[in-house]
């Protein structure tokens, strides 16, 4: 017994080592694992408030940007409205399924394959996961986990990222990843032959997603049938350039509760 | 000796801070130096090697919080801080441990070979790890390589700078 103490306090190094190894590989496997509440992450308030306190700085560059931005997604609204009200009876109250939360991204990331970004509105505002992130451009992502004040982002460059997208012009749906090569690209996959696709084919988020259908995604710029022959292989430039974000908006559906209820009742009848 | 353990303290989280602002952001073609070794690297020999070993797990996972990326960094680090022992005898000769070595006095040939063999160890864990698909092998020795050069650069550019504060 003696021998195996003496033993045991003589390799303590490699034993601290080996149990020090096999955490911080459990946590590796852990976060490679798609949709699990994961422990180590940036929604917290330590790294979240060093993110947002050092974004000031980046905001402060990109400020004559960031308006130029808004100016233009005020303009495009301001003509959207004026069609509205000629034709659509004003006073009639209108509700819609969807609640906007704006947010700030203040820690991006797309160098990687799994790339997860920061935003900073968390359980606090009404954010929870699963739900969508979208700027005036397009799709941007999927909450993954949420703090009090912050949330990470699931972004559509993560190789285990799925979303829900359609052609707009058909309702052809297809999901759509990402293959890890170009930050400018995303692909399709899914789509049957009978899809009468072609280039510059604009693709826009499907019904069956966390995002309101009709989203923008991006533009067709090369679509191949796959070696079964049955569906097609289709690259996607995305209309958000991912490595300049800046403001996004959190897509809440106050229709999800009633929905998972109905699906779960009827699952269970 | 107090001193000594605040000065480590602080460069302990100095090497968080810089790491998260500064180097991260220093990124060439998508290739980001992680600098933050250095600490591991400039660990005084004299003390515990058990508790070199612990530091460098939190060092590394604090900055997986930062990087959202499970426990990677805390994975390579540990290794790295396991294996330094090995590093220093094969860099410096075996009788490191009797010397009071530091590394701005050491020659500069051993001190490059000590510095590239952890370095390079660190990121060839981190990136596999972080990638954890074979699909994107190229990815990832492309990573491995540019980043590592990356780190060993700004490490001895860093190590040579703060050379003469003492002397």
């Amino acid at each position: 017994m003696q021998q195996v103490i003496s033993y045991l306090i003589k390799k303590k190094n490699l034993l601290l080592f080996l149990l020090l190894m096999v955490v911080s590989l459990g946590l590796t496997i852990q976060s490679h694992s798609y949709h699990k509440s994961k422990f180590v992450n940036a929604a917290n308030n330590v790294t979240g408030g060093l993110y947002e306190y050092t974004n000031h700085i980046n905001e402060f560059i990109h400020l004559d940007e960031y308006n130029e931005r808004l100016l233009k997604e005020n303009a495009k609204l301001r003509k959207e409205l004026s069609n509205y009200s000629f034709h659509e009876a004003s006073d009639f109250p209108v509700d819609t399924p969807y609640d906007l939360i704006p947010a700030k991204l203040i820690h991006n990331s797309f160098d990687k394959k799994e790339n997860i970004l920061v935003i900073n509105r968390g359980a606090k505002h009404g954010v929870a996961p699963d739900m969508g992130v979208i700027t005036t451009n397009g799709v941007v992502g999927i909450i993954e986990s949420v703090g009090e004040n912050y949330s990470t982002v699931l972004s559509i460059l993560h190789t285990e990222s799925r979303v829900n997208a359609q052609l707009k012009k058909t309702n052809h749906i297809g999901s759509l990843v990402w293959n890890g090569k170009s930050i400018y690209k995303v692909q399709l996959e899914d789509i049957t032959k009978v899809a009468p696709i072609q280039v510059n084919d604009t693709i826009v988020t499907g019904n069956y997603s966390v995002f309101p259908q009709g989203i923008d995604v991006g533009i067709v710029i090369n679509a191949q049938l796959d070696q079964t022959e049955n569906f097609y292989k289709i690259d996607i430039a995305t209309f958000n350039d991912m490595s300049n974000i800046g403001y996004v908006y959190v897509i809440k559906n106050k229709a999800k509760k009633e929905v998972e209820q109905l699906l779960n009742k009827s699952a269970n009848e | 000796m107090n001193k000594d353990i605040t000065l480590r303290v602080a460069f302990f989280f100095g090497m968080i801070f810089l790491q998260v602002l500064l180097f991260s952001k220093m990124s060439i073609q998508g290739y980001v130096p992680f600098v933050y070794v250095l600490f591991i690297l400039r660990f005084p020999i004299r003390y515990n090697k058990s508790l070199l070993v612990f530091i460098s797990f939190l060092l590394g996972l604090s900055l997986d919080f930062f990087f959202n990326s499970g426990g990677v960094h805390a994975a390579a680090s540990t290794f790295i801080a396991f294996m330094r022992p090995q590093a220093l005898r094969f860099s410096f000769g075996r009788n490191y441990e009797y010397q009071s070595l530091k590394l701005t006095k050491v020659s500069q040939s051993s001190r490059i070979a000590y510095i590239s063999i952890l370095v390079f160890i660190h990121h060839f864990i981190l990136f596999f790890l972080e990638t954890f698909n074979f699909n994107f092998i190229l990815f990832t020795l492309k990573s491995i390589l540019f980043s590592s050069i990356y780190t060993i650069f700004i490490c001895l550019l860093l190590i040579n700078l703060f050379k003469n504060r003492k002397e």
